[in-house]
């Protein structure tokens, strides 16, 4: 069943291989099979985590590391629980690079997290999940 | 329904537990900040609570040590969210007072173990507890009715010994009232054995005028001060001599007027037994009659007769009913004439009622045996006492006991 679902979600209209970018198999898992709700919880990871992507940047600006790595590991758990993994393995090198004071990598790493946001939120939108970008 | 708490930060984790407990049957609030967790734990007071570990503001565990040291909220069995890997922080959880761990990313199948077991835990520790409470008001009751009990012992300890104080004092005047041992031609001892409760025996033996002696011993029916009582007023009756018109030489008489004056419905249902008899010492002739009482024994050494050492045995005793029982009960007189170095016993039915028990052998008879064995060796009444004490298993008499010796020597002076 899982593998049905990931199929009918698969879109190639999108910039980024969906398939890959999130661990089906455990949001089907988390979700408990129930389709609407795994994409209802892909809109509130959205919704929750964004303002967390600007903030960071914010704190890189005043050299506040901990805030960043904060921010971070705030983000990977978030990842973690709907098997967002790719999201989840840029937070946790996110987390890394703001304990070394790292601006430039923290800085590319936030732009690619704000990607993979913005991929999320046109794979909603294309199955009819409005997600707003603010708090 | 158990209530479960949910506490997270993130919107996703907390919508998606909130999702899989629900669908345990579990009825989930949630909170998405520490503060808000505790508020919302104090005033709904779950059986579980998943808390995440990394939370701005309270962490999760401060979360748990607040809601661990609440004394209300101590048994709610506590989860820490927390990272894979993560076990130098488990330590710190646990010493907090975390209950468990769940690890992200969360699986929902391990989720519904961990929180079954834990409010299966729970379960047990809420019973646990309502069990030690309930122990503890039984022995909160125990406790106090244990000291009713001692209490009531104190009470019932001070009555006794109150009531004990007052049978001796009766004791010592139904005593006080009794005569002296006689001596001279016609010698007499007397023993009295009061019972614990005393039982209505006295006894008396004046001289009438300088030949007739009267001689008498009663038991009233039953046992205590009511016994007691009313067998120190025949004693005084018969010692003022203050029955009208009767001749106190003439037993049957004295026993018909006594029944006149004690029936039983004026005497609280008591009735009492009696030997009566009156002793001519010029003719040493003996008039005697009884009333539902044992009889007195004569006991004669006949081996100057037969040369051997035989003990001649008279049981002195007339028909009648016991004094107060039957108006109009009729008494009669009966004669005896007592031989030089004879001896007579007078005594109550205490002396041979705990001789009963003895195989083979009714009390009475056994008593007569004991006598006739003791007069041959001429022993005195305190050892005769004794004697028939130790043949008693409880060592101590059920009823008063009583006991005259009369004895006849022609050749005695007397006093």
């Amino acid at each position: 069943m899982a593998a049905d679902w990931q199929n009918r979600i698969y879109t190639d209209r999108l910039p980024i291989d969906m398939n890959t970018f999130i661990d089906w198999n455990y949001l089907h898992q988390v979700a408990q099979g129930d389709e609407a709700f795994a994409l209802e919880l892909l809109a509130l990871f959205v919704e929750d985590n964004q303002p967390y992507v600007d903030r960071a940047k914010q704190a890189v600006n005043e050299q506040d590391f901990a805030r960043v790595a904060q921010t971070a590991h705030k983000i990977k758990g978030s990842s973690a629980n709907i098997g967002a993994a790719t999201i989840q393995s840029l937070a946790e090198d996110l987390e890394q690079q703001a304990l070394n004071e790292q601006s430039e990598e923290i800085m590319s790493l936030l732009s690619q997290l704000e990607d993979f946001m913005r991929s999320i939120q046109s794979f909603l939108g294309v199955e009819g999940i409005p997600v707003s970008s603010s708090d | 329904m158990f209530r479960v708490l949910v506490i997270d930060d993130d919107a996703p984790t907390r919508a998606l537990l909130n999702r899989a407990l629900q669908n345990q049957g579990y009825e989930v609030a949630t909170a998405n900040n520490g503060e808000d967790g505790i508020a919302l734990a104090m005033q709904s007071r779950p059986a579980l609570i998943i808390c995440d570990w990394m939370m701005p503001g309270l962490d999760g565990l401060e979360v748990c040590r607040r809601i661990k040291s609440h004394p209300e909220l101590s048994t709610t069995f506590f989860i820490l969210l927390t990272f894979r890997g993560e076990t130098e922080d488990r330590i710190k959880g646990l010493d907090t007072g975390a209950d468990d761990f769940l690890s992200k990313p969360i699986q929902i199948s391990e989720l519904r173990a961990r929180v079954r077991a834990g409010l299966r835990l729970h379960q047990l520790t809420q019973d646990l507890q309502s069990q030690n409470e309930a122990l503890e008001t039984l022995t909160q009751n125990l406790r106090s009715k244990n000291e009713v009990l001692k209490d009531l012992t104190k009470t019932l300890q001070s009555q006794k010994e109150l009531l004990e104080a007052e049978f001796a004092e009766a004791t010592d005047y139904v005593r006080s009232l009794l005569p002296g041992p006689l001596k001279g031609r016609v010698k007499i001892n007397a023993r009295f054995v009061p019972s614990s409760e005393l039982g209505g025996d006295c006894f008396d033996y004046y001289w009438l005028d300088p030949d007739y002696l009267a001689i008498y011993l009663l038991d009233v029916s039953g046992h205590g001060l009511g016994a007691a009582l009313p067998s120190v007023f025949v004693l005084n009756l018969l010692r003022s001599q203050s029955l009208p018109g009767i001749n106190f030489y003439q037993p049957s008489q004295v026993l018909r007027a006594l029944n006149e004056t004690f029936q039983m419905t004026q005497q609280n249902q008591r009735y009492f037994t009696i030997w009566y008899g009156v002793y001519n010492r010029e003719t040493h002739r003996l008039v005697y009659a009884s009333a539902g009482h044992p009889p007195a024994i004569l006991l004669t050494d006949s081996s100057e007769l037969t040369h051997q050492e035989t003990t001649d045995i008279k049981r002195l005793r007339t028909p009648g009913m016991p004094i107060g029982m039957l108006p109009n009960t009729k008494y009669v007189d009966a004669y005896c004439t007592l031989p030089d170095q004879s001896t007579l016993y007078v005594f109550s039915d205490g002396i041979y009622e705990t001789l009963e028990s003895e195989a083979g052998s009714w009390g009475l008879e056994h008593l007569i045996e004991i006598l006739k064995s003791q007069h041959q060796r001429n022993i005195d009444l305190d050892q005769l006492v004794s004697t028939i004490q130790s043949l008693n298993v409880n060592q101590s008499f059920n009823d008063d006991v009583s006991l005259l010796q009369i004895s006849f020597d022609v050749n005695a002076t007397d006093s």
